[in-house]
């Protein structure tokens, strides 16, 4: 059962398959539903289309539709805390996947933006263009919001465990172009 | 050779709309782009450029993109990539991005493609 925080503002809790057509109307009430400058509304929508296709295409737990395309099986959890928005996704992953996904999350964290972008412009160069997803979503999420992600592996069983990762966007970005800054 | 037209539909704003036209040359991506399969959307966009780009005529090519996910992102450099190509052959191009001011990440973006592909790409803020 999960515990219910009486002292969070929750816009958006789901927990199902992530089909597009879903997320699609999660998105357009992302837009709508956070009150904040366009800048960071813009970053929190990329931001919420790139956390929950990862969830679409690479959750180990998965869902067919009747026409036989499948989606992701997880967890999104959005928050407004005041002076940002925190964006949560939680989904099933193979173990042998953790320590990839955490070494990726270090790496990113690691990096100021624009060595992010730099990052992202190398690994965008040696994907493979006919598959879906670009493994470069987590990269776009630290560059989208100049903060850290925070993500943890917790364990399920031999097989399994389970890969949560929050994204914070603030609600106030410069707008300006960044090269001026 | 015909024009290329993709509408999009209101149930499905994942699909960009696409308008390219084989008697002015001027070719319109516009709208979201976040489908899955996005290879298989671009597949005929890519393929329109390369029999259009036989002909030698003028190619102008506007992107009226308000967001794309990462993996379209790597389409966007094929396309890019295909139009450095036109460029090449001695034919004339000229590139167009439109964003506005609210989503400076844009231009970011395009800094990176213009990088990336080693084309030219017009900036343009719109209203």
């Amino acid at each position: 059962m999960e515990q219910i925080n009486l002292d969070e503002k929750v816009l958006l809790a789901y927990k199902g398959p992530f089909h597009l057509n879903i997320l699609t109307v999660f998105g357009n009430y992302v837009r709508q539903v956070c009150c904040a400058e366009n800048n960071a509304i813009n970053k929190l929508y990329k931001v919420f289309f790139e956390l929950t296709q990862n969830v679409a295409y690479y959750s180990a737990d998965r869902n067919t539709l009747n026409d036989m395309s499948n989606a992701g099986i997880g967890k999104i959890f959005l928050t407004d805390e005041s002076d940002n928005f925190r964006m949560t996704t939680s989904n099933l992953i193979f173990k042998e996947q953790a320590n990839i996904l955490v070494e990726y999350c270090e790496e990113v964290n690691s990096m100021d933006r624009e060595s992010l972008r730099i990052y992202k412009s190398k690994k965008r160069s040696m994907l493979n263009p006919n598959k879906n997803g670009a493994h470069i979503g987590i990269i776009q999420v630290g560059i989208l919001t100049l903060n850290k992600v925070d993500f943890k592996v917790e364990h399920v069983n031999d097989k399994h465990s389970i890969f949560t990762i929050s994204a914070i966007v603030n609600k106030n970005y410069p707008l300006l172009n960044y090269n001026d800054e | 050779m015909n024009n290329l037209v993709i509408e999009t539909l209101p149930d499905m704003p994942y699909f960009p709309e696409v308008n390219f036209n084989v008697d002015t040359g001027v070719c319109e991506i516009c709208g979201e782009s976040y489908m899955e399969d996005s290879y298989k959307f671009y597949a005929p966009v890519k393929d329109w450029i390369t029999e259009y780009s036989q002909t030698g005529k003028r190619l102008e090519f506007h992107f009226k993109l308000t967001y794309f996910n990462t993996s379209t992102s790597r389409i966007i450099l094929e396309i890019l990539d295909l139009l450095k190509k036109h460029r090449e052959a001695g034919h004339q191009l000229v590139i167009n991005w439109y964003f506005r001011k609210s989503d400076p990440d844009m231009i970011d973006e395009v800094e990176d493609f213009q990088r990336e592909s080693e084309v030219i790409i017009n900036l343009i803020e719109l209203n």
